[in-house]
């Protein structure tokens, strides 16, 4: 006889297409650090794979295998030139599971498939691990796990459904053990096993100002650093100023860095009351730290830069927490040599106007704060506009701005002012950082984003020290007191082309803002609680539960025998035996029982209420009525055709059993 | 109801002074319908049991005595032809009668003992084609002396089955012995033994020990011993055997006077259904009774 269509496959279409799914799901978030080409043959593969299981098909031979793996490898060596590194080692993994669906003929093959795909899940963190990623990774770790107990359950038991029930409480079980482990596994300072995506560098701040060479600003929403204060003193909204970095050198628009200058020493001149800020802040490969104007404390890894900003040792790759004071109300008194002969020079290109307008208010006024009154007054009189677009701008930038197109962004303004101020012979310098954010009213933080940049200006006034100065402040306080969002949103209303927003479409709006943040809230738990555990947080956990004095051999000690017993305990409920619910009546006879059985007249397991009762009336005579009516009663209720009301037994039971001492 | 069952354990204790337990078990077995062995050894009253309980129930009795030239014919019947109606006539064999007293039923060869059981199961003969049916009620009472005797076919486990009971009598005790040897001769008083019963109050009585009422729990309880025994032995007890059980249980319920089954009543009857279907074929009875025991000991009333 022939075998026509003979099943060659020991793997269902359905338990395949579901750990396909998985598998896929498990790649996506790892799309952009694989060479582009191994995507399409991915998903070539699984399709492939899925069409051989129709009858009659084969899965390719050995030959075709190895000619693939040689083309796969071969091409990752030639779009990279290396197999190390982590683009190159990804690319070679998912080629590799490419050629696993392939292969995949027998249950050993599937259980490597899903495997796998756990794998790949895992992998899908080492880049970032937000809470949304997190839960498409517990997802795709359902979704495998229901594939494989799809898979073992055999075709046309179950639906994948109760599958995945199953897997989802299989994974559930698993939870206490991740908690365990959460709290004791030993974290150390160095990263275990991280990766870091290469920095964005278009959204992060530039130590660069540069305002007259954009034509308009793009500001994203990405979330810069998310903010809290744990003591309840926060400021108000337009008086956030988050210092990120401080810019010495200006030539008119233009401002940079500069030569290193030595930071201050610490004089401890910085007074006011002090806030205290703990900050999540996300990577953005440069080297400051944020915190409110002016921070006054160092933290690790970090130090305090010329300029009293925060500046790190090495680039932030990772989310960083940390905690930080400020102390919003400086009194410097006394400006370092160095610092003075930094902010003496002057703009390269400076017009006559420009002359002109400067010395008009340096003649007119000795004291140099009301120079800087007259400037300021100066950008309110003579009709500056605030815009987003404001236009790229010439060589001489600062002449064009201020007697020309007067239109501008925040670092035009600061820029300029900043420049005028060194011209007036007042030294100046330019602070960049953030302003505002968005307070978070659910948890209690300030989520600051792109869109926030903000720069302003910082001038040195005797007596005063570093004074701040925010021009925009004056050309459009609606910025500065609604924040960025609001502004936006108060100039599209004012928009007279722009339709008038129908009530349902701002209820909506309020709904899908409630929405947004309440899943930034979480995120920012998430961020704080689960991924912000380190080793600093674990030793103070581990010292609130009296282990203070550990050491890490204890504690994987602990978490060994921790976790077993915490298995077995899981394995001896799991096979426990089911007691049936038991019922009053039931109960009720047991308690006779065992008022009988201290009395000295115990029943055996095999013994039937009659024999019993009638052993137990022997014993007890003086109580053999009460017995005997118990027994009747009781056999009626377990064993007649139509059993009578339970409490004439339970009321019996209960005189019989309150008066123990009668059975002699 | 309950003094007419009383008025008839009495009337056979009479005859057989002093085995109480064993008459009601016999007369339980009778209301239950099924067939009882009795296995003894000789002169303990086996005969004597039944036919007193014939003649108290006022029912038909028949004995055979079985050999080992025994044919079925022998016991079912015979067609023979008869001249004047030029056909094959049946000619009724002794178990067509109400109450058939089988003595030594191991003795007889398995070709006759099957044909016996058969037509004890389907309760008719076939012959020629032709089904008889047997009287009702039909009861058999077969007796068998223990098995190491020589000359003796053991019936197989399969036909043991059919017998709802298997009971022993034994050796009256030294009062009881001194009563029967001081008594009137048996056999003046079996003859002079007045029926209390006929066969349409036995067959009403049969009928309503059925419908005695069994409760959900009491199955549980049943169901319990079942599987006890097959997880103890390799043969434990079959579908049937639980339904004998039950059967006579319920009888022995009714015997009680009582409108439902207790566990009690299982266990009354337990040894006597359960003995020789957990009993290995060559055992002796002791032994399988002795497992039904432990059996009951074992498995708790739930």
């Amino acid at each position: 006889m022939k075998l026509l269509h003979r099943p060659f496959s020991a793997v269902g279409t359905t338990p395949l297409a579901a750990v396909e799914l998985g598998l896929g799901l498990a790649a996506v978030p790892l799309f952009d650090q694989v060479a582009g080409w191994i995507i399409p043959l991915f998903f070539a593969a699984g399709v492939a794979r899925l069409l051989m299981n129709r009858p009659g098909a084969r899965l390719p031979s050995l030959p075709v295998k190895a000619l693939l793996f040689g083309l796969g490898v071969g091409a990752i060596f030639l779009t990279y030139h290396s197999f190390v590194g982590v683009a190159p080692g990804l690319s070679a993994l998912v080629l590799l599971v490419s050629l696993k669906l392939l292969e995949t003929n027998t249950v050993r093959d599937f259980q490597v498939l899903a495997l796998l795909g756990y794998f790949l899940a895992l992998c899908d963190l080492f880049f970032t691990q937000t809470l949304g990623l997190w839960l498409y990774v517990a997802a795709v770790f359902t979704l495998l796990t229901a594939a494989l107990v799809h898979f073992h359950r055999g075709t046309g038991t179950a639906g994948l459904l109760r599958s995945a029930r199953l897997g989802g409480l299989l994974l559930a079980q698993a939870l206490p053990v991740i908690a365990l482990l959460f709290v004791f596994f030993p974290r150390s300072r160095v990263p275990f096993l991280q990766f870091s995506q290469p920095p964005i560098s278009a959204t992060g701040m530039s130590d660069r100002l540069e305002p007259g060479g954009v034509g308009s600003l793009a500001l994203g929403d990405e979330v810069i650093f998310r903010a809290e204060f744990p003591d309840g003193n926060a400021p108000s909204m337009s008086a956030m100023y988050w210092r990120g970095s401080v810019l010495w050198r200006g030539d008119g628009l233009k401002w940079w860095r500069g030569p290193e200058l030595p930071a201050e020493r610490r004089q401890g001149q910085l007074g006011g009351a002090a806030i205290r800020q703990r900050i999540v802040l996300e990577p953005h490969g440069a080297h400051w730290l944020f915190a409110l104007d002016r921070p006054a404390t160092e933290i690790r890894g970090a130090f305090l830069d010329a300029g009293g900003f925060l500046q790190t040792q090495r680039p932030v790759l990772r989310q960083l927490q940390y905690e930080v004071f400020s102390r919003p109300d400086n009194r410097e008194s006394t400006l370092p040599g160095i610092q003075r002969q930094a902010t003496q020079r002057l703009p390269t290109r400076v017009s006559p106007q420009v002359q002109t307008l400067v010395s008009g208010w340096r003649t007119a006024h000795r004291d140099d704060r009301a120079v800087v009154d007259a400037a300021l007054h100066h950008f309110r009189a003579e009709h500056f506009t605030y815009s987003l677009s404001p236009g790229t701008y010439g060589p001489d930038a600062l002449h064009e701005f201020l007697f020309e197109r007067r239109v501008g962004f925040c670092e035009h303004y600061a820029a300029a002012f900043a420049s005028l101020m060194r011209l007036a012979g007042i030294s100046s310098r330019v602070v960049i950082g953030y302003h505002g954010g968005e307070y978070n009213a659910r948890g209690h933080y300030v989520t600051v984003r792109q869109s926030d940049a903000h720069a302003w200006c910082e001038v040195w006034l005797k007596g005063e020290g570093w004074l701040r100065v925010d021009p925009t402040e004056v050309i459009a306080p609606e910025r500065i007191s609604a924040g960025f969002a609001g502004f936006l949103e108060n100039r599209e209303a004012a928009n007279p082309t722009g339709r008038v927003p129908s009530s349902a479409r701002t209820g909506w709006r309020e709904v899908r803002r409630e929405l947004r943040l309440a899943w930034d809230n979480l995120s920012y738990q998430w961020d704080l609680r689960v991924l912000g555990f380190d080793d600093d947080s674990q030793r103070s956990v581990l010292a609130n539960l009296g282990l203070g004095n550990f050491r890490w051999a204890e504690i994987t000690f602990t978490l060994l025998v921790g976790s077993s017993l915490l298995l077995s305990a899981l394995g001896l409920w799991q096979t426990r035996v089911r007691q049936p619910r038991r019922d009053p009546v039931e109960l009720g006879y047991t308690r006779f029982c065992r008022v009988l059985a201290a009395a000295g007249v115990a029943r055996e397991p095999w013994e039937g209420p009659l024999g019993f009762s009638e052993r137990a009336a022997a014993r007890f005579t003086s109580r053999a009525a009460a017995i005997r009516e118990i027994a009747a009663l009781y056999t009626r209720l377990r064993y007649a055709p139509t059993p009578p009301s339970a409490s004439a037994f339970l009321q019996a039971v209960r005189a019989f059993a309150d008066h123990p001492a009668d059975l002699k | 109801m309950k003094s007419r069952i009383d008025a008839l354990v009495s009337q056979i204790s009479e005859v057989i002074v002093g085995k109480e337990d064993a008459v009601r078990l016999a007369v339980a077995c009778v209301l239950a319908r099924g067939h009882l062995l009795i296995e003894d050894v000789p002169g303990v009253g086996k005969t004597m049991l039944s036919q007193a309980l014939a003649a108290a129930l006022g029912l038909k009795f028949r004995r055979l005595q079985f050999t080992s030239d025994l044919l079925p014919a022998d016991i079912l019947g015979n067609s023979i032809y008869e001249r004047e109606e030029q056909r094959f006539v049946f000619h009724p064999g002794p178990l067509f009668s109400q109450v058939v007293l089988i003595d030594e039923v191991n003795r007889a060869t398995p070709k006759t003992q099957s044909a016996l059981l058969e037509a004890m199961e389907e309760n008719h003969v076939t012959a020629d084609g032709i089904t008889h049916p047997l009287p009702t009620p039909f009861f058999v009472v077969a007796t068998q002396n223990p098995q190491h005797q020589i000359g003796t076919f053991p019936l197989p486990e399969s036909q043991l089955d059919r017998f709802l009971m298997r009971i022993e009598i034994g050796v009256p005790d030294r009062a009881a012995e001194r009563a029967m040897l001081l008594g009137a001769d048996r056999r003046e008083m079996l003859r002079a033994l007045p029926a209390v019963m006929n066969d349409a109050a036995l067959t009403e009585l049969q009928t309503r020990a059925r419908q005695v009422h069994v409760a959900a729990a009491l199955l549980d309880y049943l169901q319990d011993l079942l599987e006890a025994s097959r997880r103890r032995h390799r043969t434990g007890l079959s579908p049937r055997a639980g339904l004998a059980l039950l059967h006579a249980a319920q009888a022995w319920a009714l015997m009680q006077a009582r409108e439902m089954v207790l566990p009690e009543d299982v266990q009354a009857v337990g040894a006597a259904v359960m003995g020789h279907r957990l009993g290995q074929v060559l055992d002796s009875a002791e032994n399988g009774r002795a497992l039904a025991q432990s059996l009951l000991r074992e498995v708790a009333v739930p």
